[in-house]
């Protein structure tokens, strides 16, 4: 009884003897931008469809010491795009993120999150709610060296779609950080990912009804880099595998192999590919004012089961996004900035073959 | 008085009451109560005197980042005020490190405290023990002995391991002190020995203060990066699979690992810092005591 009555006193006198070291920081960030985009459909007969876009992002962030060992961090944002001609494509955005950390032991902290967004599009085939669940733990084998073993969940709900949609994937993943030098750092990431669903309804047809389940393999490479405290880089190569699972349409219980296989699986563009991408990113520091950063990406994706007509070839893309973003600092809390983007999509199916130009120019605060 | 601390009160006041009640109610482990209140008052004074500490701690750190600031103003120019700045935070500083000093002979004492009483309850728990299973009429001790017996057992070796866990930290240099019969020569000899750990000392403090540098800048590139990131996640949509979203929350935690890199070091640093004021301040007196035994010898 005595040992229980301690046992209880311990528990409640710790966290209440932590409370006095709570440290709560809160930030707020508004931006406003406008932008200009000349193919907003990123089709190849839509280049002349081009609009002017108003973003308004304000976010909440809070985060906060609980008891000796935890934390709590709390992040709230709303998006906000109106298009001044198509506005049907005008959409906002709730998102809502919590994050739990634990320190189990000094090496080993447990970490688990939980993503909320909401959209409400004008156009209600395009509203969805998604979520994002991540369980993880952050695992510090020596100082140099960190091991991440997690879960993510995602679902996806069309809740507004005429045909109504959902998308569920579990992600099981392992990740380790090595620390080469004082500034590098190489990062490794697997994954084994089983999707269920469709993650782009508006891509297929509405008539069908499919059960698309699949699997994704996915290995990152990723080497961070300081150079004399002016520059941050980042190289990386990232390989996808998609293997689509056993298919049945549930209406007319056709199965994998059957005749129209291939042309049921090719209404989807996120099924059966192998994907080879490579990205590079970096922070020019040109002055304590002035900032850079520059984003290339370039990727391979090729269709297993996508032919470009009967009998011809798969489809395969190549896919160049290069983004631009200069950054000049006004006075401490207000940040003017400026970023282009370009877009070019070669591919072998003519109708996906695109060119986009994007240009932006915004205000941001944080206070 | 802040809420927090009237419900400390109030939660301290219930606690002793239940343990009050326990004690008196329960003669037979009379002793092993006793200890364990004692164990557990020591250890909140332990808490609570750390708690002063690191309070103080953070004043001391903010008073040398002070310092190194006004230093590296009066490198680039001499300011009348700016010395007088100088010399008030070195006063402050010296006047914390003294504080702090004393607060550690308390911490110190706390511990050597709680580890005679570790050993004092582990001798108890085990006549405890002993007489529970020796108890028994029959050859073989009953079920309600045995585990009793287990449960206390276990309570032993978690004494064990806080006894195991205890450390008293008493600097090499502290136990140099200054003997009635040392000669001039000695005690000069003890104040060059210190001399040379201060500037040793000194060493350390300048290559840790080097490295928080470096960190501090990664760290502001990492949030910087972190904020670009988090811009062109809100241009790119997810599912358009030319951003890693995971790239967030790995950017996160590299900068919450700097972050406690940081903290790490910044506590080395101001640990250091405080051995070494009082170092200097021992090698002062130390010299005073010098000069006054050569005038006499």
């Amino acid at each position: 009884m005595t040992r229980k009555i301690f046992k209880l006193i311990a528990l409640i006198c710790i966290p209440l003897g932590s409370f006095a070291q709570e440290k709560s920081t809160t930030m707020i960030f508004g931006k406003v931008s406008q932008e200009y985009r000349n193919n907003i459909l990123r089709l190849r007969d839509s280049t002349k469809i081009d609009d002017y876009r108003t973003n308004l992002y304000f976010s909440l962030e809070n985060k906060r010491k609980l008891f000796k060992k935890s934390r709590l961090d709390l992040f709230y944002e709303l998006r906000h795009h109106r298009y001044d001609e198509f506005q049907k494509f005008s959409r906002h955005d709730h998102l809502g993120n919590l994050k739990f950390q634990q320190s189990m032991t000094e090496k080993i902290h447990f970490h688990v999150s939980n993503e909320l967004r909401a959209r409400f599009s004008s156009t209600e085939d395009f509203s969805y709610i998604r979520n994002i669940a991540n369980i993880y733990l952050n695992i510090a084998i020596n100082p140099q060296n960190r091991a991440y073993i997690g879960i993510q969940n995602w679902s996806k709900d069309y809740f507004d779609a005429s045909d109504y949609q959902q998308y569920k994937s579990s992600r099981y993943y392992a990740k380790l950080n090595i620390q080469m030098t004082k500034s590098a750092n190489l990062g490794l990431h697997t994954e084994y990912n089983k999707h269920e669903g469709n993650l782009y309804p508006g891509s297929r047809a509405a008539d069908l009804n499919l059960e698309l389940d699949g699997h994704r393999y996915i290995f990152i490479s990723r080497l961070d880099k300081i150079f004399n405290r002016n520059l941050f880089a980042t190289f990386a190569y990232r390989f996808e595998n998609d293997f689509p699972a056993e298919i049945e349409n549930e209406q007319t219980g056709q199965r994998i192999n059957d005749e129209s296989y291939d042309d049921l699986l090719a209404e989807d563009s996120d099924f059966g590919y192998i994907k080879n991408q490579f990205s590079l990113s970096s922070l020019v520091k040109l002055t304590p004012r002035f900032s850079l950063l520059l984003f290339y990406n370039i990727y391979n994706k090729e269709f297993k089961f996508w032919p470009i007509r009967p009998d011809g070839p798969k489809r395969d893309d190549q896919l160049l996004f290069l983004s631009h973003t200069f950054k000049v600092k006004l006075g401490s809390k207000f940040t003017f900035e400026l970023q282009h983007i370009y877009e070019d999509n070669d591919t072998n199916l003519r109708l996906f073959t695109y060119q986009m130009n994007t240009i932006a120019a915004g205000i941001s605060a944080q206070f | 008085m802040k809420f927090q601390n009237k419900l400390k009160l109030l939660f301290a006041f219930s606690a002793w009451f239940v343990l009050a009640q326990c004690v008196f109610g329960n003669p037979v482990n009379k002793s092993l109560d006793s200890l364990r209140i004692a164990i557990v008052r020591q250890q909140a004074s332990l808490d609570s005197v750390q708690q002063v500490r690191s309070t103080q701690m953070l004043k001391f750190s903010e008073v040398n980042g002070q310092i190194n600031e006004y230093k590296i103003e009066l490198g680039k120019q001499r300011q009348p005020l700016l010395e007088f700045r100088l010399n008030a935070a070195l006063k402050k500083s010296r006047e914390l490190a003294d504080k702090i000093s004393i607060l550690d002979a308390r911490v110190n004492q706390i511990k050597v405290n709680l580890q005679e009483l570790y050993k004092q309850m582990i001798a108890t728990l085990d006549t405890e023990i002993r007489s529970l299973l020796s108890s028994s009429n029959s050859k073989t001790p009953n079920q309600a002995a045995l585990n009793s017996s287990q449960r206390l057992s276990k309570e032993k070796s978690g004494y064990f391991s806080r006894l195991n866990s205890i450390k008293i930290n008493v600097s090499e240099w502290q136990n140099i002190t200054i003997e009635a019969n040392d000669s001039p020569q000695r005690i000069m000899m003890k104040t060059t020995l210190l001399k040379d750990k201060a500037a040793r000392l000194e060493r350390v403090i300048l290559q840790d203060e080097e490295r928080l540098r470096e960190l501090e800048k990664d760290k502001k590139m990492q949030n910087e990066m972190l904020v670009f990131y988090l811009d062109l996640s809100r241009t790119l949509e997810d599912e358009q699979g030319i951003f890693d979203r995971d790239r967030l929350e790995e950017l996160k935690d590299q900068s919450e690992n700097f972050a406690r890199e940081i903290q790490i070091i910044k506590s080395q640093i101001s640990e250091n810092k405080l051995n070494s004021v009082n170092l200097y301040e021992k090698i002062s007196r130390f010299t005073q005591a010098w000069k006054k035994k050569l005038e006499n010898y």
